[in-house]
């Protein structure tokens, strides 16, 4: 499904799958707090909650339960979700990079 | 919510809705020879399928549902046969009122809108990934 041109690798693909597979996915409440470490928090548990329903509705779809439009656009959302999360995940590694090559 | 995404979904409505259709013109081509059982008894009534605007307040956008399937109420036409067991005593056995021109005719329709949501969703999906190749 995660076309390996789209996504910078596989492996950074399934590492950020892992990682937000880990994290508190239940408190989806609203954004409170306007910081930027609470929007990345934010967005995190959106991706995490978006993995699990798609997730649930590929499982239900494989049992027969849920009709086949629904797993697709299960699959795909959370084909963009995790893309989403990679590239952003990518940018920030690359700045933190930057960081560390300065000349001090 | 997000602009794209609400393309895909008011897409995916109308994918939903047109297979719906496809699905009452498909139970009607079924069910063109369907005649009623007891002498002088109705056969198979044909489906029809309305569709209305879905409003969806919190994306602000308008998909489309199934708003109601009816029964079409043209009358049934008589075919002269007695040896078959739902004839009257004249001999006349009332045939379904399924049309299957129309029906012909309808699954194109369904079959071309169902095209051009997907064809929707589609483009809304690779706009969405072109905005997300502008992070590489």
């Amino acid at each position: 499904m995660a076309d390996p041109t789209t996504l910078t690798s596989i492996n950074a693909a399934s590492g950020a799958y892992r990682n937000a597979r880990d994290m508190a996915g239940e408190s989806t409440g609203a954004t409170e707090g306007t910081g930027f470490a609470e929007m990345l928090a934010q967005s995190g548990r959106d991706t995490v909650t978006a993995i699990r329903e798609a997730e649930a509705a590929a499982v239900s779809g494989l049992h027969g339960g849920t009709d086949t439009q629904a797993v697709v656009e299960a699959t795909l959302e959370l084909e963009t979700t995790v893309q989403m999360a990679v590239s952003v995940r990518d940018k920030l590694v690359e700045a933190y990079k930057q960081i560390l090559n300065m000349p001090v | 919510m997000d602009l794209l995404k609400s393309i895909l979904t008011v897409a995916a409505s109308g994918m939903q809705a047109q297979g719906e259709r496809l699905k009452v013109v498909s139970e009607n081509v079924a069910n063109a020879n369907s005649t009623g059982a007891a002498p002088g008894a109705d056969p198979y009534r044909r489906k029809t399928i309305t569709f209305q605007e879905m409003l969806d307040r919190d994306a602000g956008t308008s998909g489309v549902a199934v708003a109601e399937i009816g029964r079409d109420t043209t009358e049934f036409q008589l075919r002269y046969d007695p040896a078959h067991p739902a004839a009257d005593t004249d001999g006349f056995v009332k045939v379904s009122n399924v049309n299957t021109i129309i029906e012909m005719a309808n699954m194109r329709e369904a079959s071309r809108s169902y095209q051009a949501n997907l064809n929707m969703f589609e483009t809304g999906r690779s706009m969405r990934s072109q905005l997300l190749d502008l992070l590489k």
